[in-house]
């Protein structure tokens, strides 16, 4: 097992980060479900300031990520893939990532312009990125809900062909990734 | 000849140590107060309070200090904020939408420096704070006024049930006045 990706395989480093996100995102899609559905309470104001940590800690994961797989090539895809198969998989690839930055920035902006403070898991302080407006917040919290829910779409499409190809074509697609 | 000496002094004395009633000025002032949400200070104003002083330090005894602050007009630059601090649990704006100070004794610390005593209320609770006061009368119509003091929001039931613990918001708060009077 290499850290790097070869032609036919993702490497520990893509798989660690691939898996990461993945596992975290769903924490994230859970638990942001559970807060904004509570009423204020000490215990949301902390479910808050988790979501936001997790975010921050995501946005510099995918940052990695990205950097990652722009010096490590991905590996070919499959062979018995047409050209607008392989095009749709660099497409939902390219939106991912996208939505994967822009997410945590959205959110980084709805706490901003909210005035609430940043605190890394309670560590230190990060700043803010937009001035406090309740209008900004608004716009924020709408792009937000609407990236989560396009990167949730995604995803559940994501999983749906990877388990298609495992279990239905019984290609490498998945076992690429483990 | 005496009473006129008397009059003159009287006529000289009086432009500085007038007992007259000053009113605090409503254009651009504010109560500013610090506290702390996850250990990261916030500012926040009252915008809307009305003060009346009235300091002769030759009367020190007769003055006093009365004022209203509208605790609905915070502002603490983050509607969220703003909108939780008006709940049953924080200030309640619609029980208790005023808050009071009234002195009860001003004594002399040295020329424009006073020590006052008071109460303050918040809420449904009266607690009484000492705090140093700086009173500068400026001209015939303009004075101004500056103190600062702590407060421990759990003296006056802001913050309560669920909040009266420091984990998320904590207890101290500083008070900041910086205000301008005009004669009555």
């Amino acid at each position: 097992m290499s850290w790097g990706n070869s032609a036919t395989h993702w490497g520990l480093i893509s798989r660690l980060l691939h898996w990461f996100m993945a596992v975290a995102i769903l924490f994230m899609f859970g638990l942001g479900v559970t807060m904004i559905n509570m009423r204020l309470s000490p215990m949301k104001l902390e479910m808050f300031m988790v979501h936001k940590s997790v975010g921050i800690l995501l946005l510099a994961v995918v940052t990695i990520r990205i950097v990652w797989r722009l010096i490590n090539p991905a590996p070919r895809p499959l062979r018995s893939f047409s050209k607008s198969q392989r095009a749709i998989v660099i497409i939902g690839q390219l939106l991912m990532y996208a939505l994967m930055v822009c997410i945590p920035i959205s959110g980084w902006i709805i706490n901003s312009a909210a005035n609430f403070p940043l605190q890394w898991f309670g560590l230190f302080e990060i700043p803010s990125i937009a001035q406090p407006s309740l209008s900004t917040e608004e716009y924020a919290k709408t792009a937000h809900l609407v990236l989560v829910c396009t990167l949730g779409a995604i995803v559940f499409i994501h999983t749906a062909a990877a388990l298609h190809h495992h279990f239905i074509r019984k290609n490498d697609v998945l076992r690429r990734m483990f | 000849m005496k009473k006129f000496m008397l009059l003159a002094s009287s006529l000289l004395c009086s432009p500085c140590y007038a007992s007259e009633e000053w009113l605090s000025l409503q254009t651009n002032q504010s109560i500013q107060f610090t506290a702390s949400y996850d250990d990261v200070s916030f500012n926040g104003i009252f915008k809307r309070f009305t003060s009346t002083i009235s300091i002769n330090p030759h009367q020190i005894e007769s003055s006093y200090i009365r004022s209203t602050i509208d605790v609905t007009s915070i502002d603490t630059n983050s509607h969220d904020r703003d909108q939780a601090l008006a709940e049953s649990d924080w200030f309640y704006f619609s029980n208790f939408p005023h808050a009071t100070f009234n002195s009860t004794s001003i004594s002399i610390i040295e020329e424009n420096y006073y020590s006052v005593t008071g109460i303050l209320k918040i809420r449904d609770q009266e607690k009484q704070i000492t705090f140093p006061l700086e009173w500068r009368v400026i001209d015939d119509n303009r004075a101004h006024a500056d103190a600062e003091f702590e407060l421990d929001r759990r003296d006056f039931n802001i913050g309560i049930g669920e909040w009266a613990e420091d984990e998320t918001i904590g207890f101290n708060v500083s008070v900041t006045i910086s205000m301008d009077y005009e004669a009555k």
